[in-house]
């Protein structure tokens, strides 16, 4: 882990192809910062990839056995498939 | 690049997740089986063909999945260009989309994450979950969906 200080308008390079810039210091507690990266680098905020995270291991959790869950799930794909016909939408083909 | 295909339903196959999926890093290889017969197989199951080391133990893992398409018929997803280079989709009716269920003890109550779907090429097979740059309000896709088939269950 690198720590650095930077002046606004300073930037860092990561590898040959990423720099960071500091843009500005809005007040205590917050900077705004400027991302420059190739387009197939994904830049997310943290809070977004760990909802997504914790979200998947809800989903995990809840589904541990596959043979209960396609018993749980028939009945559900039926009824769906009844209210798809209600509404005029249904494609059984596509 | 354009939204892609809001499957209707699920068909089998067997996927490659090049870079693994948020909080299940170690999780590459998926396979994907419908559920429910009767030809309209909007809820799959996605199986690793691989044990995946979690905090419990190595185990081989499901997730429960959902066609959109029937279930939310407005549902867009837009796919970004890192998303579109990993999965090597070249026109959008190659990518597909298709949804993680929370499925819940009191069945009714499940969710769906609509807000990060995984992206699927048809042709390729592969597969990634698209983490949106913006947050949850931003994009209005809510990750804990109401599924309204299964309300009432």
């Amino acid at each position: 882990m690198l720590t650095v200080t930077r002046a606004v308008g300073e930037r860092i390079f990561i590898g040959d192809d990423i720099v960071v810039e500091v843009r500005a210091v809005l007040d205590s507690k917050q900077v705004r910062i400027a991302i420059e990266a190739p387009r197939q680098v994904p830049i997310r905020r943290a809070e977004i990839v760990d909802a997504v995270s914790r979200a998947n291991l809800r989903s995990l959790a809840a589904t541990g056995d596959a043979a209960a869950l396609a018993a749980a799930l028939e009945p559900g794909a039926q009824r769906s498939s009844a209210s798809s016909s209600e509404s005029g939408s249904s494609n059984h083909s596509s | 690049m354009a939204g892609v295909t809001e499957l209707r339903t699920l068909e089998a196959m067997e996927l490659t997740f090049p870079a693994g999926m948020p909080g299940i890093p170690g999780a590459r290889r998926f396979a994907l089986r419908p559920l429910g017969g009767g030809g309209l197989n909007v809820f799959g199951c996605l199986t690793s063909l691989e044990p995946i080391r979690l905090a419990g133990g190595e185990q081989v893992v499901s997730f429960l999945v959902a066609a959109p398409g029937l279930l939310w018929p407005d549902y867009r997803v837009e796919v970004d260009d890192g998303t579109q280079a990993l999965l090597e989709i070249a026109a959008p009716d190659e990518a597909a989309a298709l949804v993680l269920v929370d499925l819940h003890e009191d069945v009714g109550s499940s969710t769906a994450n609509l807000f990060a779907p995984i992206i699927v090429n048809r042709r390729l097979a592969l597969a990634a979950q698209l983490v949106p740059a913006r947050t949850e309000e931003e994009v209005g896709w809510p990750i804990e969906a109401p599924i309204t088939v299964l309300a009432g269950r």
